[in-house]
C-alpha cells in the first residue's frame, strides 16, 4: 500500500539525508578550522585580501538573503554597505569610538534605512523595488560627495582604531571578519528553521496561501528587506574595518551590481562555502585582473547570464515541452 | 525672490524641462513596451543606447570610420537591433518562467555591453552633436533653439508612429492583446515571441533615439547614457510602468520637476531627488500619477 | 445593520460581479458550529467565488458577513485568519522548498510568540515553542494518516498526500472555522474515504466546517447541511434528504450524475 511504501521511503530518505548533513557539517567545520589556522602560514597581502573577501561575503549574503526569502533583486545594496562603512568611519572621527560601538549602530541604521526604503513598494511586485534600488545605487555617490563635511568627500575617511588592543592590525581584521562571517552563517541557518523564516519562504512561494495563514505580503516584503539591509550594513562596517578606509571609489553604481553578481555566482545560497565563493569572486577577480579592467564587467555580465540560464535549465526541461509543442 | 524674477525664471525652466522631459519619455516608452509585453524590466536599456550612441560617434567622427552622420545612425540602428535580438534570444528560454531571473539576465547583458563600450572606446569623454542648422529665436521670455525644435519634432514623430503601429497594424493588435493577457493570446494562436521581439526592437530604437538627442546637451561617455536612463526609469514609474501615455507624460513631468529642483534647490542631488520621486510615487500612486486620467490603457 | 448576531459564520445577501459579469447575486448562507456544511453546484456556479468572499480574497459589492457576531466586512485574508478562519487551497499551495512538516508549521504562524531576536539566535523559549509547534503539526499530520511523509519535500509526494497535508495545515492551528476548497479533487477512492473519516473525526461542537465540492456523493455522505449554488444563486439548502428530493437540484444535477 502507498502508506507503507512511504514509510520505507521516509526511513531511507531521512537517514540518507542525515548522512549528507553530517558530511556537509564536517567539511564546513574543516573549512573554518583551515581558515582559522591560515594566519600561521600566510600573511601580508593574502590575509588582507581574505579579510576583504569575508567582508564582501557578508554583503553577498545580504543580497542572497533577499533573493531567497523575498524573491527580489536589488542592485542598490551598495547603499546599505556604504551606510555601515561610513557609520564606522564617522563614529570614529566624530566620537573617537571603535567598532565595538559603531557595529551595532551600523546594523540599526541599516535596518532603519531598509525599512524606509522598502515601505513604499510594500504592496507592489518586486519589479518596482528593483527599479527603486537602481535609483538608490545612482544616488549613493552623489550623497557621499555632497555631504563632504561628514563623509570626507572624494578623499573619504580613515578607520584606524582597533577592536582588540595589543593584536596586530592584520590579524584583527582577519579574525574579526572571519568570526563575524561564521556567526552570521550560523544565524542564517537557524533563521531557515525559525517561524519567521518559514513564513517568509511560504509568502514568496505561495503568496495567497500565506495570506490565508495570516502572513501578509507587505509584512513579508518589508521584513525581509529590513533584515537584508541590516546585514548589508553590517557587511559594510566590516568592509570599512578590514580595509581601514572608506571612500566613494569603493561605492560606484557598479558596486551594487557586483554584489548581485556575487550572489548569483554563489547560486543565492546562504551557506558559508557559498558566501565565500561569492565574496571571493567579487573581491579577487578585480584584484587579479586589475590590468584587464574593462574585461571585468564583461566577465561579470557573462557570469550573470550563464549562471542564471544554467540555474533555470533544470526547470526548462520540465517547462518547455509542455508549454510549446515543437 | 521677487515675483517678477520668479516669472522671468519659471518659463524658461518649464520649457527646457519639457524638452528634456520629451527625451526621458522616449527612453521610458522603450522600457514600458518591453515590460508590457514580456514582464521584464530591461536593465540593459541604457547600456544598449550608450553603445548605439558610441557607434554613431565612432563611425562619424573618424575614430573608427568617417561616414556621414546619417549612415552612421543607420549602422548604429542596425547594430542596436541586432544586439536587442541577441539579448532577447538569451532571455527567451526563461522569460515565461521567472521575471526575476530574466531581469537579472538583462543586467548581465548590460554589463557585457558596458564592458564592450569601455573596451572599444575607452573611458574618454567625447562630444556628439546633432547635425541641425543652429539658430534660435525668442518667444516671450523663452529662448527656443533649433535643438529644441528637433527634439520636439522627433518626439512627436515617434509617438505618432508608435500610436499608428499599435492602433492600426496587426502586430500592434497582438501587442495590445499580449500586454493584457499573455496566456489567452497563446491559446488564440497569437505568436508571443514575435510580439516580444517587436517590443524589444522598438525599445532598442527608442533608447538609441533618446540617447542621440540627449547627448548634445551634455557629453558622451561610457557612464552618462546609462545613468541618464534613471530619468527614463523614473518617468516610467511616474507613468505607472505599464502605460505608454503614462510614460510619455511621466517623462515631461520628470523633466520639469528636475529642472525646478536643480534650479531652486540643488543641482548636485539630482539622482537623490529622483530616488525620492520614485519612492513617493510608489507609496502614494502605485499605479502611476495618471491612473485616473488615462486609466492605464495603451 | 441587520446581520444576524450569533455564533457561526454568516454571509447575507452577497453580490459579486466582475465587469459586466454577475458571479453571485444575493447569496446568503449560515455555517453553524458543530455541523459539517456542504456547498455544491455545477462548474461555474460561483462556488469558488463565494468561497473567496468568505475568506476575504474577494469583497462582494453588496452584502455582509460576520463570524461569531464579529463583522468581517472589509477584512482581508490575513485578518480573517487572525479571527480563527482557515482554508485549504484547491490547487495545492505548498512551498516546494519546505518539507511537509514545515509546510504545516507555517499554518501555525499566527500562534508564534517568539520575536525577531530568537529567529536568529537560539533561545530556550524559542526552542520550547518550536518543539510545541512541531508536536502540534505532527499531531495534525497523524490525524490525517500522513505522519510518515513529514520529512519529505512536496515534490516527492503523491497529490493525495499533499491534499491531506493541506487539510492538516488548516487544522493544525486549531481554528474556529475551516473552509475546504474541493478537498477530494485528485484523490482516489481509498484516499477519499480516508479523508472523509478524518474530517468526521476532527469535528467538534464549536467548529465551523465548510466543504466545497462538485462531487455530489461525497457531500451527501459527509455533510449534515447542504447549500446548492447554480448560476450565482442559492437554489436550495437543507439536509441531504431534503436536497436529494429538491426538484431544482434534481434538474441541475441529473446531467452531472449521468456524466459521473
Amino acid at each position: 500500500m502507498a502508506v507503507s511504501e512511504l514509510a520505507h521511503g521516509t526511513k531511507a530518505g531521512v537517514s540518507a539525508r542525515n548522512g549528507n548533513v553530517d558530511a556537509a557539517r564536517l567539511s564546513i567545520f574543516a573549512l573554518v578550522a583551515a581558515l582559522a589556522l591560515l594566519p600561521l602560514l600566510a600573511g601580508g597581502f593574502l590575509l588582507y585580501s581574505l579579510s576583504l573577501c569575508f567582508a564582501n561575503a557578508l554583503a553577498v549574503l545580504s543580497v542572497s538573503m533577499l533573493v531567497r526569502y523575498g524573491g527580489e533583486v536589488s542592485i542598490g545594496h551598495s547603499f546599505f554597505v556604504a551606510l555601515g562603512a561610513y557609520a564606522v568611519a564617522i563614529v570614529e572621527h566624530r566620537l573617537g569610538l571603535s567598532i565595538a560601538v559603531s557595529l551595532p549602530l551600523a546594523v540599526l541604521l541599516g535596518a532603519i534605512a531598509g525599512f524606509v526604503f522598502a515601505f513604499p513598494s510594500r504592496r507592489l511586485s518586486g519589479i518596482y523595488l528593483a527599479v527603486a534600488t537602481m535609483a538608490l545605487a545612482l544616488a549613493l555617490p552623489e550623497i557621499l560627495i555632497g555631504f563632504e563635511k561628514f563623509t570626507g568627500g572624494f578623499e573619504g575617511l580613515y578607520i584606524a582604531q582597533d577592536l582588540i588592543p595589543g593584536i596586530s592590525k592584520a590579524l584583527q581584521r582577519y579574525y574579526v571578519a572571519l568570526v563575524l562571517l561564521v556567526v552570521v552563517c550560523l544565524a542564517l541557518s537557524h533563521f531557515r528553521k525559525s517561524a519567521q523564516g518559514l513564513a517568509l519562504l511560504m509568502a514568496q512561494a505561495q503568496p495567497r496561501a500565506a495570506e490565508a495563514m495570516g502572513i501578509t505580503r507587505s509584512w513579508a516584503r518589508v521584513s525581509i528587506f529590513t533584515l537584508s539591509a541590516a546585514l548589508a550594513s553590517l557587511a559594510g562596517a566590516m568592509t570599512g574595518f578590514a580595509s581601514s578606509t572608506v571612500s566613494p571609489n569603493s561605492f560606484t553604481f557598479f558596486s551594487g551590481v557586483f554584489l548581485l553578481v556575487g550572489s548569483v555566482v554563489s547560486l543565492n545560497r546562504l551557506s558559508l562555502p557559498a558566501a565565500l565563493v561569492g565574496g571571493a569572486f567579487i573581491t579577487l577577480v578585480p584584484t587579479y585582473l586589475a590590468k584587464a579592467g574593462d574585461w571585468v564587467p564583461i566577465l561579470y555580465g557573462v557570469a550573470l547570464i550563464v549562471v542564471t540560464l544554467a540555474a533555470n535549465a533544470g526547470d526548462l526541461r520540465r517547462f518547455l515541452p509542455r508549454r510549446r509543442g515543437r | 525672490m521677487s515675483v517678477a524674477g520668479f516669472i522671468r525664471d519659471i518659463l524658461p525652466l518649464l520649457w527646457s524641462g519639457i524638452i528634456s522631459g520629451c527625451l526621458y519619455g522616449v527612453g521610458a516608452l522603450g522600457l514600458v513596451m518591453v515590460f508590457k509585453s514580456s514582464r521584464v524590466v530591461n536593465f540593459s536599456h541604457g547600456n544598449l543606447a550608450c553603445l548605439g550612441a558610441f557607434v554613431v560617434y565612432g563611425f562619424s567622427s573618424g575614430s573608427l570610420l568617417s561616414l556621414s552622420w546619417g549612415s552612421a545612425v543607420a549602422l548604429a540602428l542596425g547594430i542596436a537591433c541586432a544586439v536587442a535580438v541577441v539579448s532577447y534570444a538569451l532571455i527567451a528560454p526563461i522569460v515565461f518562467k521567472s521575471d526575476l531571473a530574466s531581469t537579472i539576465a538583462t543586467l548581465g547583458v548590460g554589463l557585457v555591453l558596458q564592458g564592450g563600450v569601455q573596451l572599444v572606446f575607452g573611458a574618454d569623454i567625447v562630444n556628439l552633436d546633432l547635425p541641425v542648422p543652429r539658430f534660435s529665436f525668442s518667444l516671450g521670455a523663452v529662448r527656443v533653439s533649433s535643438y529644441d525644435l528637433a527634439v520636439l519634432a522627433v518626439t512627436i514623430a515617434i509617438v505618432a508612429g508608435l500610436f499608428v503601429i499599435i492602433e492600426r497594424t496587426k502586430l500592434g493588435v497582438a501587442f495590445r492583446a499580449v500586454s493584457t493577457n499573455p496566456f489567452a493570446c497563446e491559446v488564440c494562436g497569437l505568436n508571443l515571441r514575435s510580439v516580444h521581439l517587436f517590443s524589444w526592437l522598438a525599445g532598442a530604437v527608442l533608447g538609441l533615439v533618446a540617447a542621440l538627442l540627449i547627448v548634445p546637451t551634455t557629453f558622451l561617455s561610457s557612464t552618462t547614457v546609462p545613468s541618464f536612463m534613471l530619468q527614463a526609469f523614473t518617468a516610467a514609474v511616474v507613468g505607472g510602468f505599464s502605460s505608454l501615455p503614462g510614460a510619455a507624460v511621466g517623462g515631461i513631468l520628470v523633466g520639469i520637476a528636475m529642472n525646478l529642483f536643480s534650479f531652486y534647490v540643488s543641482p548636485e542631488f539630482m539622482n537623490t531627488f529622483l530616488l525620492g520621486v520614485i519612492l513617493l510615487t510608489l507609496n502614494f500612486f502605485p499605479n502611476g500619477l495618471l491612473e485616473r486620467a488615462i486609466g492605464g490603457r495603451v | 445593520m441587520m446581520a444576524t448576531i450569533g455564533s457561526g459564520l454568516v454571509a447575507e445577501g452577497i453580490s459579486l460581479g466582475f465587469g459586466g459579469l454577475q458571479v453571485l447575486s444575493d447569496v446568503s448562507l449560515t455555517l453553524k458550529p458543530g455541523v459539517i456544511t456542504g456547498l455544491i453546484g455545477p462548474n461555474g456556479a460561483g462556488k469558488t467565488s463565494l468561497f473567496n468572499c468568505l475568506t476575504g480574497l474577494y469583497h462582494g459589492q453588496r452584502g455582509h458577513s460576520s463570524f461569531a457576531g464579529t463583522p468581517l466586512d472589509g477584512m482581508g485574508p490575513a485578518q480573517r485568519a487572525a479571527c480563527g478562519i482557515t482554508r485549504s487551497f484547491q490547487n495545492l499551495a505548498m512551498c516546494p522548498e519546505l518539507s511537509l512538516l514545515e509546510n504545516v508549521l507555517v499554518g501555525l504562524t499566527l500562534k508564534r510568540r517568539s520575536g525577531w531576536f530568537s529567529a536568529f539566535v537560539p533561545t530556550p523559549a524559542q526552542q520550547a515553542e518550536r518543539e510545541d509547534t512541531e508536536r502540534r503539526a505532527m499531531a495534525a499530520l497523524s490525524e490525517l494518516g500522513i505522519a510518515s511523509a513529514a520529512h519529505h519535500k512536496p515534490s516527492d509526494l503523491p497529490p493525495g498526500t499533499l491534499r491531506l497535508a493541506e487539510i492538516a495545515r488548516a487544522i493544525a492551528s486549531e481554528p474556529r472555522a475551516i473552509l475546504l476548497d474541493e478537498p477530494a479533487a485528485g484523490l482516489n477512492a481509498v484516499e477519499t474515504r480516508d479523508l472523509m473519516r478524518a474530517l468526521k473525526r476532527l469535528m467538534r461542537p464549536d467548529l465551523v466546517l465548510l466543504v466545497v465540492e462538485h462531487d455530489m456523493d461525497l457531500i451527501m455522505e459527509l455533510c449534515e447541511h447542504i447549500y446548492v449554488l447554480n448560476f450565482g444563486r442559492m437554489i436550495a439548502n437543507g439536509t441531504p434528504a431534503e436536497i436529494r428530493a429538491h426538484p431544482d437540484v434534481i434538474r441541475v444535477y441529473l446531467g452531472d450524475d449521468a456524466d459521473d
